[in-house]
């Protein structure tokens, strides 16, 4: 980089107050040469440059001064003039000194914007500068009005003054001779002239600076310089003679003579009269600084740290003396005096351990020892360097708050340690040998544990990493390599590659044999090649995949494949490395990551041969493990993928792996999570798919299965009519099966889900109500499953649902195919029954009089109540069959069977209560009849008589109805009270019908019938007893029945306003419609 | 029946899901607590839902007829100012409030619900189907309004129409209780009480609290003429749900046709204290009380309210005047009643009873009139006659006077004592006049 600011001339003496001199350090600088190498020079003679007179104010001045004097000029005449012309020239030449800075300025600037472009273009030149050019030609009217000025007026009074003016210019102007013969004309003619120690001086100058062959020549001139009284010219004349015997090899003549003038300034110090004496204090000082500092060369020379320190100590105190003997350190290190120059930094370092420069003291000592091939002195110091200078070491904490020498120290610690490990570095891959390898690293090792994010860092890792390659530490070469590839740069990709390299070789576990010497060479694959791809073994199902933990090598050598990849991606070996880890996950059954990437293989290199295997392996992985997810998931990526498919084989392989993942993936993983909703939707969706699938049916009934569990029943139809409809002949094709021989899996049989989807929409439709659609279905699944599971139930349900509907042949039907196919099961006797019971809805008498008879007989043996309920049915068909013959001797059977009842329970029966209840009350009825049909319109002889019968009779059917009421039967209960009731409201009514006996008159005829009426009322009153009885009990009974009607009817002929009209409203249902409305909540 | 475990499971899970599964055993609604910073109208519709969860239901109407006026714009307080109006009798009133909830808007379930409910109580089927098509334009798919649909095409007899909409809601849900009810009762209404029977049976197996299931069975017995089954069913549906409104209306409606009117008055009593005031429950009520030799006032009133209720019930008329007529001796009501019921009635024919009953009844009244001008006259003359006996007469009435202060002293002295209220403003001017006497 360059530097910025052109430093100022280091050391600037200024012994004349005319004439200058800026070239030298631009001189150096525009060289190419570095400031320290312009400090080798001694100071020289040369003129301090007024920033004053450099002023643009001061220029403007002058020009007005130049102008008056113009003005003036050609009115003068004589050595006024030539005076007026000196100062003429004199405002000139200041005028070029001004132009010249300024061009300077100009330069400097540009050869900024030069830098900051990138130096593009031509270099900035001082020549090409307007300032230049003014100053030259200020310089040359300079030139010429002395020349003048001699030339016109050669008795000018200030001629050797004119001649040191016109010397130094052309000296300075470059026209070193004509200035030279400027200086001896002054000399010789004016050797008493003040200006002519000045004019030796710069002939010593002349010659000092004109190489070693004039050297005695400038020490004359200097000689007759020093003689002078003036003590400016005399110190610095002693300094430059110094500098001669220094020159000369006279170290310690120049030592003494430097000495001298140290003295001497002091001496000039303690009398010091600036008005007088022409060394001033800047300029005294300035020479001493500049003797001390050269002294340190003539040092340098002698060996002498100890006395050096000691002089500097006592002449300019401790720090200053720090500071040179810090100076002669470097000194000697330039000179090559490595011994010496570690002694003197040592010695500092002891001395002032906390001093700012000391860290770069100590990276002096260790490169000096490197410089001496201590190799082991060299790490020590190194070590040293670290420790001692480490940011929480004592140093930095003694210099806390100096944030500018800690940074400093930093950079110098780890500026010198870049330099020292490079220059390792370098010898070891020219010596080759092992061991300066191994100093390399270890001062790398050093470097990188300290500096971790330098300009270097990157590099010397890399380096660093290179070398324990080399030494065949594989496994620290691999971390370092890591390291290095992780971070962008140009050392990422052969990083990323060697790490591979370094990681399988740890992998390997092989141990390589270290010789004595490295050939190190240079490239991104100069380490050598990666190793040959593995075979990978089948895998199978039924084992166990259970994945194992990468150790921990292979894991980063997986990551290192993984980088390379990224870092490199358009390297020829890439898909190499991407399989290599993918396969390192894959042996350990980490099939996921696995997949990743031979995905990203397949991905990106899907014409590689490896793509296809990758791919292979991907399926194959998810396949054994029956991960169906991700099976369906690649596989489906892979059908995509054109050039992948391009196998005939591979893609009907791919295909089938898509197919069956997708199902599986439904069935094993979908349903344990999602509703049965969603997990409908997905097998409808399978079908979609694949409608000609071997899991197609078993899809569709399984969407069938969990939208009825959704509660979505018009789906589950929907699908379930689909699968008997459009798969009703459905059939695995033949390689299907053979597959599933061979895998030993069994395919689901389509007949077995047709009749479960058959018998499943039966159910559905029952749920609807549609029952006659269900028992159709019913009925089709009992035409086509002769041995189905459900048969029993379809014609069952189809049996109630026929009978429901009022299709009774259908329903007999059914239920007697139910019993033949299942005559030994619990329920059949009951069926039976049924049946029995569908004729009597259906009016079939006949059929049922025959159904019942044979119920009878078949069941009666077991069940005794059974026998005499299936009577009771026999004998009701008789009374729609008006057989009364047969209806008179079944209730005398039925009850003849209900008193051969050995159960109390079967006696308590409904049935068998009924059944002798009726027959017992029906059985009666003959007698009743019986008892109305006596009449009392008889003859008067045979009134009594009949009488007598039926009050008689009116006792024993009383006594036989009260029989019935016993029984415990409501209905032919409340039937008896009213047939007693009735019995005396007929008697009574009979007597009050009554007509006279033709006989009786009038009178006779009242009197007979108030007798009658006697007789009468006590009837009435106890028919009114056994009605209200009976009206009584089936209230309390609840007993709502025609005999209770007829009692209140019977009731109404004694008491015709008792009860209104019969009222009858609808029953209502309980529903939506009809509950009671409840209040809002608020919220 | 075989199989049919999963409907059983399904209904089980259904069925009992309403309010008619165990409310009121559970002790009833709660009321979560009114907040310090409730307004007025919250204030107001807070007592509101406290007096309708104790069955005030006047108070209740009042509380919520203030919430509405204060928050004019909440629906809530509108519907529950309906229901608490209908359950405390005045359904008109409540009609007027769930039509006029429903017509701001159509989309609130909650009114049109009541209001279908409210038209069906008084017959108004064709309404009510009006009612609910409007409702179905924006919510066609709504399986309350397609249920609500069924059940009124149900009642019209239209049962392929009311299939088709309960089948719709199953489709989509096929454990909807309502949507099942409905088929049922379609099956139990077209005669195919067996498949209806089945199907409530079934239910019932594994619903054992539904009392819904109980009472549909109770009405298929009933339809198979089977009536003590019948009215074993509906109360075994009163024990799981004491207040099921339906049991006892159809309780009190088979009492009521075998002439149990002690019984059938308890009944309809308590399905109207239930909520269920209908054109069947209010009437039936009057009819009981028809039936009671004892309660002839009493059905006077409730048939008059009844007509007020159901005024196309104009058959309640001619019961009245009949019970005035022959069982209150009040010719002039009675009267009153033929000649309204022969006003309102159309079609009637010329030899209709009623004609009959009202010559009678002029000619009863003209007669009495002179009669009573007879003994008036007759009394004026015995009055010239016997004013000599007049102390007498003072003394006598004085004696039978000094005891009815007593009487009188004791009724007002006494506030334990109950006393009747009267049911008619002229018995209260009667009983004004004794307190001033």
């Amino acid at each position: 980089m360059r530097v910025k600011k052109y430093v100022s001339l280091p050391v600037v003496i200024a012994l004349c107050s005319i004439g200058f001199s800026a070239s030298s350090a631009l001189a150096a600088t525009k060289a190419g040469k570095s400031v320290e190498e312009a400090e080798k020079a001694p100071a020289q003679f040369q003129v301090a440059v007024d920033s004053l007179e450099m002023d643009a104010r001061a220029d403007v001045k002058r020009d007005e001064a130049i102008a008056k004097l113009r003005k003036i000029l050609p009115k003068v005449r004589g050595p006024q003039k030539a005076e007026l012309l000196f100062r003429l020239a004199e405002k000139f030449w200041a005028k070029s000194r001004y132009q010249y800075l300024r061009a300077m300025q100009d330069l400097d600037e540009a050869l900024d914007a030069w830098d900051d472009a990138g130096r593009k273009g031509r270099e900035p030149k001082l020549e090409t500068f307007a300032a230049y050019d003014q100053s030259e030609l200020y310089k040359r009217e300079a030139l010429k009005l002395y020349d003048n000025i001699l030339a016109k007026y050669p008795r000018y009074s200030r001629k050797d003054e004119v001649y040191y003016n016109l010397g130094s210019s052309l000296y300075d102007a470059g026209s070193k001779r004509q200035g030279i013969a400027m200086f001896w004309k002054l000399i010789k003619q004016f050797p008493r002239s003040p200006f002519a120690p000045d004019a030796w001086l710069q002939l010593g100058e002349h010659f000092f600076n004109s190489g070693a062959g004039k050297l005695n020549q400038a020490i004359k001139a200097y000689r007759a310089a020093a003689k002078t009284k003036k003590p400016r010219i005399f110190s610095f004349a002693l300094y430059k003679l110094a500098w001669c015997d220094f020159n000369l090899g006279e170290y310690e003549k120049s030592l003494r003579k430097f000495r001298k003038v140290i003295s001497y300034a002091k001496k000039q110090e303690a009398r010091s009269d600036v008005s007088k004496g022409e060394l001033g204090k800047r300029d005294r000082i300035q020479l001493m600084e500049e003797a001390l500092a050269d002294m340190v060369r003539a040092y340098s020379h002698l060996d002498a740290v100890d006395d050096a320190f000691e002089y500097y100590r006592e002449e300019v105190g401790e720090e200053p003396a720090y500071a040179y003997l810090h100076r002669l350190s470097k000194l000697y290190n330039k000179e090559g005096k490595y011994d010496v120059e570690i002694k003197a930094y040592e010695k500092l370092n002891s001395l002032y351990p906390y001093a700012a420069s000391a860290p770069e003291n100590q990276t002096a000592i260790m490169n000096a020892y490197s410089n001496l091939g201590k190799n082991d002195r060299v790490r020590r110091e190194v070590r040293r360097l670290i420790d001692l200078y480490s940011p929480n070491g004592t140093w930095a904490q003694k210099n806390a708050g100096n944030e500018a020498v800690l940074a400093k120290a930093f950079e110098v610690v780890e500026t010198q340690l870049s330099g020292i490990v490079t220059e390792q570095h370098r010898a070891a891959q020219q010596t080759k040998l092992v061991e300066t390898y191994k100093l390399a690293r270890d001062i790398y090792k050093e470097y990188l544990e300290k500096f971790t994010d330098t300009a270097n860092s990157k590099k010397f890792r890399f380096y660093y990493a290179e070398i324990l390659f080399e030494l065949k530490q594989f496994e620290e070469a691999a971390v370092q390599y890591d390291m290095v590839a992780s971070i962008e740069g140009e050392y990422r990709k052969p990083a990323s590659y060697t790490s591979v390299l370094a990681w399988e070789k740890v992998a390997s576990g092989v141990k390589e044999t270290l010789g004595k010497r490295i050939t190190e060479r240079k490239g991104v694959k100069s380490k050598g090649k990666l190793k040959e791809l593995e075979k990978l073994k089948k895998l199978r199902k039924g084992q166990s995949y259970e994945p194992t933990e990468l150790t921990e090598v292979e894991m980063k050598l997986a990551t290192a494949c993984d980088r390379f990849v990224e870092v490199a991606p358009k390297d020829k070996e890439v898909v190499k490395l991407k399989f290599k880890s993918a396969r390192l996950y894959y042996i350990h059954n980490q099939f996921d990551k696995a997949a990743e990437r031979f995905g990203e293989i397949i991905d990106r290199w899907p014409e590689d041969s490896l793509g296809r295997l990758a791919a292979e392996l991907i399926v194959e992985s998810f396949n054994v493990r029956s991960d169906w997810t991700q099976l369906n998931t690649w596989s489906r990526k892979f059908q995509a993928n054109k050039r992948l498919m391009g196998d005939r084989t591979f893609r009907k392989k791919i295909g089938e792996f898509v197919e069956g993942a997708s199902f599986n993936e439904i069935l094993y993983v979908f349903e344990p999570k999602e509703g049965p909703k969603e997990i409908a939707d997905r097998y409808v969706g399978f079908a979609k798919e694949f409608p000609k699938s071997k899991y197609v049916l078993v899809g569709l009934f399984n969407a069938v299965i969990n939208y009825d569990k959704a509660n979505v029943l018009e789906r589950s139809i929907d699908e379930a009519e689909r699968i008997l409809a459009d798969y009703k002949d459905f059939k695995f094709k033949k390689e299907d099966i053979e597959k599933s021989k061979r895998e030993g899996a069994k395919l689901p049989d389509p007949k077995d889900i047709r009749e479960k989807t058959l018998f499943l929409t039966a159910s559905f439709y029952e749920r609807l109500a549609e029952f006659d659609t269900s028992a159709r279905l019913y009925e089709q699944y009992v035409r086509e499953f002769k041995k189905g599971p459900k048969r029993s139930d379809a014609i069952f349900n189809a049996a109630v649902f026929r009978d429901g509907l009022g299709e009774f042949d259908e329903a007999i039907k059914n239920f007697k195919q139910y019993i033949k196919e299942n005559p030994t099961k619990d329920d059949v006797p009951l069926l039976e029954w049924k049946i029995g019971l569908i004729l009597e809805r259906k009016k079939d008498h006949r059929a049922v009089e025959k159904h019942f008879a044979y119920y009878g007989r078949k069941y009666g043996k077991l069940n005794q109540e059974r026998k005499l309920c299936a009577n009771y049915k026999v004998v009701q068909s008789w009374i729609k069959q008006g057989k009364e013959r047969e209806v008179a001797r079944g209730y005398a059977d039925l009850i003849k069977g209900y008193a051969a009842l050995k159960s109390d329970e079967d006696k308590q029966k409904p049935c068998a209560l009924d059944a002798v209840a009726e027959a017992s009350f029906v059985t009666l009825d003959k007698e009743y009849k019986s008892y109305e049909a006596i009449s009392l319109k008889v003859k008067t002889r045979d009134f009594d008589k009949n009488f007598k019968k039926k009050l008689s009779m009116i006792d024993s059917l009383t006594a036989k109805y009260t029989g019935v009421l016993a029984i415990g039967q409501g209905n032919f209960g409340i039937a008896s009270l009213y047939r007693i009731g009735k019995m005396y409201q007929h008697l009574a009514k009979s007597l009050y019908e009554l007509p006279c006996p033709r006989k009786l008159d009038d009178d006779q005829c009242g009197i007979y019938q108030s007798l009658l009426q006697e007789k009468a009322f006590p009837l009435d009153d106890k028919a009114l007893e056994a009605f209200d009885k009976a009206l009584l009990k089936a209230y309390e009974l609840g007993l709502y029945n025609e005999w209770l009607t007829l009692t209140q009817e019977a009731l109404v002929n004694y008491e015709p306003g008792r009860f209104p009209a019969v009222r009858t409203y609808d029953l209502i249902a309980s529903e939506m419609v009809s509950e009671v409305p409840q209040l809002m909540e608020a919220n | 029946m075989k199989n049919r475990i999963l409907l059983a499971g399904v209904l089980s899970t259904v069925l009992c899901g309403g309010s008619a599964c165990g409310l009121f055993q559970s002790g009833g609604p709660k009321l979560a607590e009114l907040s310090e910073n409730a307004t007025p109208a919250e204030r107001a519709f807070y007592f509101g839902m406290k007096a309708g969860y104790a069955e005030q239901w006047e108070e209740s109407a009042t509380h919520f007829a203030e919430a509405v006026k204060l928050d004019p714009g909440s629906q809530k307080a509108k519907v529950n100012y309906g229901v608490a109006l209908e359950r405390s009798g005045d359904l008109k009133a409540a009609s007027g409030v769930y039509r006029e909830v429903f017509e701001a808007d159509s989309e609130n379930l909650a009114a049109l619900k009541n209001l279908v409910r409210a038209l069906i109580a008084v017959n108004e089927l064709k309404e009510a189907r009006s009612v609910l098509t409007t409702a179905a334009k924006s919510a066609p798919e709504n399986p309350e309004l397609l249920n609500s649909m069924s059940g009124v095409l149900r009642r019209l007899k239209k049962y392929d129409a009311a299939a088709a909409a309960a089948r719709k809601v199953l489709l989509r849900d096929q454990n909807n209780a309502a949507a099942i009810k409905n088929l049922a009762l379609i099956y139990a209404d077209t005669k195919k009480l067996q498949l209806a029977e089945t199907f409530f049976i079934n239910a019932m197996k594994l619903a054992e609290k539904d009392a819904s299931i109980r009472v549909n069975l109770g009405l298929i017995a009933y339809r198979r003429g089977d009536h003590q089954r019948a009215i074993k069913e509906f109360e075994e549906a009163l024990k799981l749900d004491p207040k099921n409104a339906v049991a006892f209306m159809n309780i009190g409606a088979i009492r009521l046709s075998f002439r149990d009117y002690a019984r059938a008055e308890s009944s309809f009593s308590s399905a109207i204290e239930a909520g269920m005031l209908n054109c069947t429950t209010a009437p039936a009520l009057g009819y009981a009380f028809e039936g009671q030799s004892d309660k002839s006032e009493q059905a006077l009133d409730q048939l008059g309210k009844a007509f007020e209720l159901c005024p196309r019930e104009t058959d309640l008329l001619f019961t009245m005047g009949e019970i005035c007529m022959n069982k209150l001796r009040d010719d002039a009501r009675a009267l009153g009643y033929f000649e309204q019921y022969v006003g309102l009635k159309k079609g009637l024919a010329k030899d209709h009873m009623v004609y009959q009953n009202i010559e009678i009844l002029k000619e009863q009244m003209a007669m009495s009139e002179e009669l009573e001008q007879e003994e008036l006259s007759e009394e004026a003359s015995g009055d010239m006659q016997e004013a000599g006996g007049a102390e007498g007469a003072n003394e006598s009435a004085e004696s039978e006077s000094s005891e009815e202060p007593e009487s009188l002293n004791s009724v007002k002295s006494e506030g334990d004592v109950k006393v009747a209220k009267p049911s008619s403003s002229e018995e209260k001017e009667d009983e004004e006049e004794g307190s001033a006497g």
